[in-house]
């Protein structure tokens, strides 16, 4: 494990950016789509819902203080066991990588840089990531740190102006609520992003202190900001609209008009964006390769490092043909797969962990 | 066809530096079979049959349900 340490306010920023991150761009359309004008109901539930369940985590942690995710499986279910785990964490957190850069890669083809061929995005995403992984955990809670007051004042210059082209009628008419778009069917928000919180029990040692209730606050404050977000989306484009495009919050950007000279600022918005979804790669990428390290007994990370973004970047370019196909994977089959890793794995865990303890007593 | 190629030639310099540093051989193994994962999976993606890993989720969780 590294010599570092995290003050709360640097594990307060990566929890509140990893959990935003991709989810900020991608979901609001879709839960607008289903769950109409009561679609910023559903971050707010499924927030709830979804750090509910990594409670289960959280109870680990808190019996297993100042050891992380891999070695909590290794104290607790022995050397083979606890390998077999490690191994499902593992591609867990290889497949949300792939998954950060697949939405990435949609992104930029779709809005910004249609010409690009897609992996270069990858690519240049994770050799950043490689460079902050060798550098270590206090880099990359640094590096947070650097942007929260960029972003709080781009969130907020971005949220004043969009007020300007704010219309009350498109909440209407206030009728009964579609339950069935509200609940089941917005449910896979439950899974992305608020049970990818299992990679935040990595770094749990480093905080200085109370890291869960920190986790606890970072995620909630996350759920709210992306319900703040589908309302701004539903107050300015219209259910009707936002429904229909890929990326509503871009194409509200493109329409923005701060003054008849500076319109168009929907660059400055994407950027930030980028800032989430790269903290995201950056912090996942970490955890996985700080996986690998240990399951394997490798002292030197850059060696894992250099591989393991070749691998992301591999299966990041096959993960869907289209963003359609995407959102229509993760509506069917993403609570299921998640859950084997917040759900089924934890609640094993502390099963054997009462087992020993009984029979030790 | 340039990722394939890009892949395979910063594999076989680390590859070669790592040696020279004389890392422990079970170190330079991983190093060998991850960065083989990665260069295959680009080669696949060469002829069109990469491995999906959500089609291979989808089908596992569609068998278990």
């Amino acid at each position: 494990m590294e010599n570092a340490t995290l003050s709360q306010r640097q594990f307060l920023s990566i929890v509140i950016f990893t959990t935003i991150s991709t989810a900020f761009y991608l979901l609001p359309g879709v839960l607008i789509a289903d769950a109409k004008q009561y679609a910023w109901l559903v971050p707010i539930w499924t927030g709830f819902a979804g750090v509910g369940i990594s409670l289960l985590w959280l109870y680990l942690a808190s019996q297993y203080p100042k050891v992380d995710l891999f070695q909590i499986s290794h104290q607790v279910l022995g050397r083979v066991a606890g390998k077999i785990v490690s191994i499902f964490l593992i591609y867990q957190m290889i497949l949300i990588c792939s998954w950060v850069i697949n939405n990435l890669n949609d992104f930029m083809t779709i809005t910004l840089l249609t010409h690009t061929t897609d992996w270069v995005f990858g690519a240049c995403f994770l050799m950043i990531a490689v460079y902050s992984t060798i550098k270590g955990i206090e880099a990359l809670a640094r590096t947070t740190e650097f942007f929260v007051p960029l972003l709080i004042l781009m969130i907020f210059l971005f949220f004043s102006i969009a007020v300007n082209v704010w219309d009350w009628s498109h909440f209407t008419p206030v009728s009964e609520i579609d339950w069935e778009g509200v609940f089941p069917k917005s449910s896979f928000m439950i899974a992305f992003p608020f049970m990818d919180a299992f990679t935040f029990i990595m770094i749990f040692p480093y905080v200085k202190e109370k890291p869960g209730l920190v986790y606890l606050k970072g995620s909630l404050i996350g759920a709210l900001f992306l319900s703040a977000v589908t309302f701004l989306i539903i107050g300015t484009l219209g259910v009707s609209r936002a429904s229909h495009i890929a990326y509503p919050l871009y194409t509200l950007s493109q329409e923005l008009e701060l003054s008849p000279f500076l319109e168009h600022i929907e660059g400055g918005i994407s950027i930030f964006w980028l800032i989430f979804v790269f903290i995201k790669l950056m912090f996942t990428f970490y955890c996985a390769v700080t996986g690998i390290a240990q399951t394997f007994n490798i002292q030197h990370r850059g060696l894992i490092s250099v591989p393991l973004a070749i691998v992301i970047l591999g299966f990041s370019q096959s993960m869907h043909q289209n963003i359609i196909e995407n959102i229509e994977w993760m509506k069917k089959y993403i609570l299921q797969q998640e859950s084997l890793v917040s759900v089924v794995i934890p609640a094993l865990l502390i099963v054997v962990h009462f087992i020993s303890r009984r029979r030790r007593t | 066809m340039l990722p394939f190629v890009l892949s395979l030639f910063i594999t076989i310099v680390l590859f070669v530096y790592f040696v020279n540093k004389q890392r422990p051989k079970k170190e330079l193994i991983l190093y060998s079979v991850m960065s083989l994962l990665g260069i295959v999976q680009f080669l696949l993606l060469i002829i069109d049959k990469p491995i999906q890993l959500p089609a291979i989720m989808a089908e596992l969780i569609d068998r278990l349900m």
